[in-house]
């Protein structure tokens, strides 16, 4: 999967990955989380406005990022979250974890 | 009571295969629309479709795992359900009861044992069998909400 990755000056990594965050690339996806907070970005927005779709699997990515960002001292925000996301997030109650943010500027005014 | 819409679907049993699971809802869904008369809201058929395409990455993970497979789906709407049938010939899931409970052993935050406890929100029956004939059986039901 196209995976795009943002850096700014504030020491901010914005993640952008594009199509469906599933079994598939689950595994792509939390190895880019990891290399981002490796780098020394410990603060990570997941933008999710071209993700059309996310599993168990792809949950257990951006968990596994959180938990990695929060090691480092740091945290993970999503951003543009689509329907289905937002379905499964609410289903799961993860969405008290990993609240949905409207934008990535919203996302990082809080870190 | 027959079903109002029937639609079957061969896929194979990689990853990548899953793309066919979302184009079949595509279809499936746009039928069900030219159909019910009230159809299910957005959110009701992306729990559905989730739960589904949950379970077939489950049986491609687990029953096929680095093997190759078919992997069939029989979406049907009736007009109080929808019910899917996933068929696989890998191997037998075990554990059906015990793995909805694995989440909790992750921690305060597990990464994974996540994809069972989903489906069981989603849709309201979930069932599994194994044929003698070597064969597994999912199938997920959903009622479509009944308006007065």
């Amino acid at each position: 999967m196209e995976i795009a990755l943002e850096t700014r000056p504030n020491g901010v990594a914005i993640v952008r990955p594009s199509g469906r965050l599933d079994l598939l690339t689950a595994v792509a996806i939390k190895e880019r989380l990891n290399r981002a907070v490796e780098d020394g970005y410990g603060r990570v927005v997941v933008d999710l406005a071209s993700v059309t779709f996310v599993d168990s699997s792809g949950l257990g990515a951006l968990i596994g990022g959180l938990k990695a960002a929060r090691l480092a001292g740091g945290d993970l925000r999503l951003a543009r979250a689509g329907e289905q996301v937002r379905a499964i997030l609410d289903l799961t109650t993860l969405n008290r974890v990993l609240p949905p943010f409207q934008s990535v500027e919203e996302a990082m005014a809080g870190f | 009571m027959a079903a109002l819409v029937v639609q079957v679907t061969s896929l194979g049993a990689k990853p990548d295969d899953l793309t066919a699971v979302h184009t079949a809802f595509d279809r499936f869904w746009a039928t069900v629309d030219d159909t019910l008369a009230r159809p299910p809201s957005t959110v009701w058929r992306l729990h559905f479709s989730t739960a589904v395409a949950e379970i077939i990455a489950n049986v491609m993970r687990h029953a096929y795992g680095e093997s190759t497979g078919t992997i069939q789906l029989r979406l049907r709407c009736f007009s109080d359900r929808v019910e899917a049938l996933i068929v696989d010939q890998g191997a037998p899931f075990i554990g059906f009861r015990r793995a909805h409970r694995a989440v909790r052993r992750g921690g305060e935050l597990p990464e994974g044992g996540r994809g069972l406890a989903i489906v069981r929100e989603a849709v309201d029956r979930l069932e599994y069998a194994r044929t003698a004939g070597g064969v597994n059986r999912w199938r997920l039901i959903k009622r479509l909400a009944v308006t007065g």
